[in-house]
């Protein structure tokens, strides 16, 4: 075969495989898939609330043992975002995890309805006591060394909560014949908050004196043998979140 | 050999081959050209241009290609390559009462929005799709990791659609995530129109309680239970995740094709 022929096949053949190496690389390189990571958003620390005896260690020992009529009885809570030292809940200590936090929470206190006790409850700040100094007028004295200043009475809201909070464990039943039906108290301070540094570890805890006294009843011997019970609940509040409104900081 | 010389010179032979090289080559290029589609100039339209495939995905309206964005730098995830979003450039965090600002809770959401544009004919449509991710706190043991991997994907869902009953935010049409990009997975998905920028909104939602999320009912550590049980047991989850994550944040894979948007 004459030299320019093989020129030609060979041009051909080199044309032919660039060609097909081209066509099959745009093939590998065309990526159709568009992928994108987001910045994350970062998660804000629970809320982890306990009750609290008021020498501000141990978990809540809420008894209000027996009432005589026109005696008033008084217990001292504490309610605080550090864990008890005698907490026997299941889960780990999750101080150690716990970022920066505040949060609000509310007060509230159940009984049970054929029991006619009012109850007040007084914010009580707790001072240390310091040898030599007396104790100022109406100081309560709570243990290891501390005594509590009560503040004014909390706001309250009775009637309407025991309505919504019968409507939710009841539901529409009739509860007339019912005798354990509860009554509740709902504290509507809005400024109850406890608030956790964690760079300094530093914890909160508010102190509540509940004063509990029958109400003036005519015939107690209706309620002699009655042995109810009072539950005191602290709930953190968390509502479902609603978006703000426009133009608010 | 004198043979196959005489055989190969054949003029006959010599051409067929030659017109079935200049097919092939002429086939490939024309194949390529329909396929990359990148001319800047067709039908006297100016068309999108930007990155290479099919469709052109921005963060912001008229933004650039993600891909192809100086501005956004590249991450790398399970060897494929994302474009790192900050939140500021997609809208930041929404605003709620009763969250700390710039920070979410349960009952917290927040829609992602991408700018699709379709940049050729025969693109009629787009798919998104989603993987969940978070960074956890400093101190997290492995048993504690291996709790927020099991609940975490309850807890946080992706939806297509946002409405308002009796003035409460609801949402439908739940994505789910994927593992490896190339998981077959419920994708949103959107019509497109040749060279016509279209938003497309996916909302991520921290279901604020168990009854939000959809079909609980059916996952395993909650069938059986009753509600208010359901309800304390989804509560605690939600403290454990508070705990034990610092954040949240989604891979998203978008992609264009030729079908209908279907529905």
């Amino acid at each position: 075969m004459g030299r320019k022929k093989k020129i030609i096949v060979l041009t051909v053949c080199t044309i032919l495989l660039l060609a097909l190496s081209g066509g099959t690389f745009a093939w590998y390189l065309r990526e159709d898939a568009k992928r994108a990571q987001t910045e994350a958003a970062a998660v804000m620390a629970p809320y982890n609330l306990y009750l609290m005896d008021e020498n501000a260690k141990d978990t809540l020992q809420f008894a209000v043992g027996n009432l005589h009529p026109g005696e008033v009885k008084t217990e001292i809570i504490c309610v605080s975002n550090k864990r008890p030292d005698n907490y026997t809940g299941d889960d780990s200590d999750m101080a150690e995890q716990a970022k920066d936090s505040e949060f609000g929470y509310d007060l509230m206190l159940v009984h049970t309805d054929n029991l006619a006790v009012n109850y007040t409850v007084y914010a009580l700040k707790r001072e240390q006591m310091k040898p030599g100094v007396d104790l100022p007028e109406g100081a309560v004295l709570m243990e290891d060394g501390y005594y509590g200043i009560k503040g004014d009475p909390l706001e309250g809201n009775e009637n309407e909560i025991s309505k919504d909070m019968r409507q939710k464990v009841f539901g529409s039943q009739d509860i007339s014949g019912i005798v354990n039906v509860g009554t509740y108290w709902l504290s509507t301070d809005d400024e109850m908050n406890l608030k956790y540094v964690a760079s300094e570890k530093k914890y909160d805890f508010e102190y509540y004196l509940i004063e509990i006294s029958w109400k003036d009843i005519r015939n107690f011997d209706v309620y002699k043998k009655e042995t109810d019970l009072v539950y005191v609940v602290v709930n953190a509040k968390q509502p479902r979140p609603v978006e703000k409104a426009a133009g608010t900081p | 050999m004198k043979k196959f010389k005489q055989f190969f010179q054949k003029k006959i032979i010599l051409s067929l081959v030659m017109c079935i090289l200049l097919a092939v080559v002429l086939v490939s290029a024309t194949y390529s050209w329909y396929a990359m589609s990148n001319s800047s100039k067709a039908y006297g339209i100016d068309l999108e241009t930007g990155g290479t495939g099919q469709i052109k995905v921005a963060v912001e309206p008229g933004g650039e290609d993600i891909m192809t964005a100086g501005y956004l730098t590249k991450v790398t995830v399970d060897e494929k390559e994302y474009a790192y979003v900050p939140l500021k450039l997609m809208g930041g965090l929404m605003k709620f009462e009763n969250i700390q600002d710039q920070m979410i809770a349960p009952g917290a959401y927040n829609p992602m929005t991408f700018y699709i544009t379709s940049l050729s004919e025969s693109i009629k449509s787009y798919s998104i799709k989603v993987q969940l991710a978070y960074e956890p706190s400093a101190k997290i043991t492995p048993a504690q990791k291996q709790k927020i991997e099991a609940i975490i994907k309850d807890h946080i869902t992706v939806y297509q659609e946002m409405y308002t009953e009796n003035g409460v935010v609801k949402f439908r049409s739940p994505l789910t995530y994927y593992d490896k990009v190339s998981d077959d997975v419920e994708e949103a998905t959107g019509a497109l129109k040749f060279n016509v920028e279209v938003p497309a909104t996916i909302y991520w939602v921290w279901n604020y309680e168990v009854t939000d999320v959809p079909n609980y009912t059916s996952i395993p550590r909650f069938s059986g239970l009753d509600t208010r049980s359901a309800v304390r047991k989804y509560d605690e989850e939600d403290t454990t995740l508070g705990n034990y994550i610092d954040g949240i944040y989604f891979n998203v894979s978008i992609e264009g094709s030729p079908e209908g948007a279907g529905d």
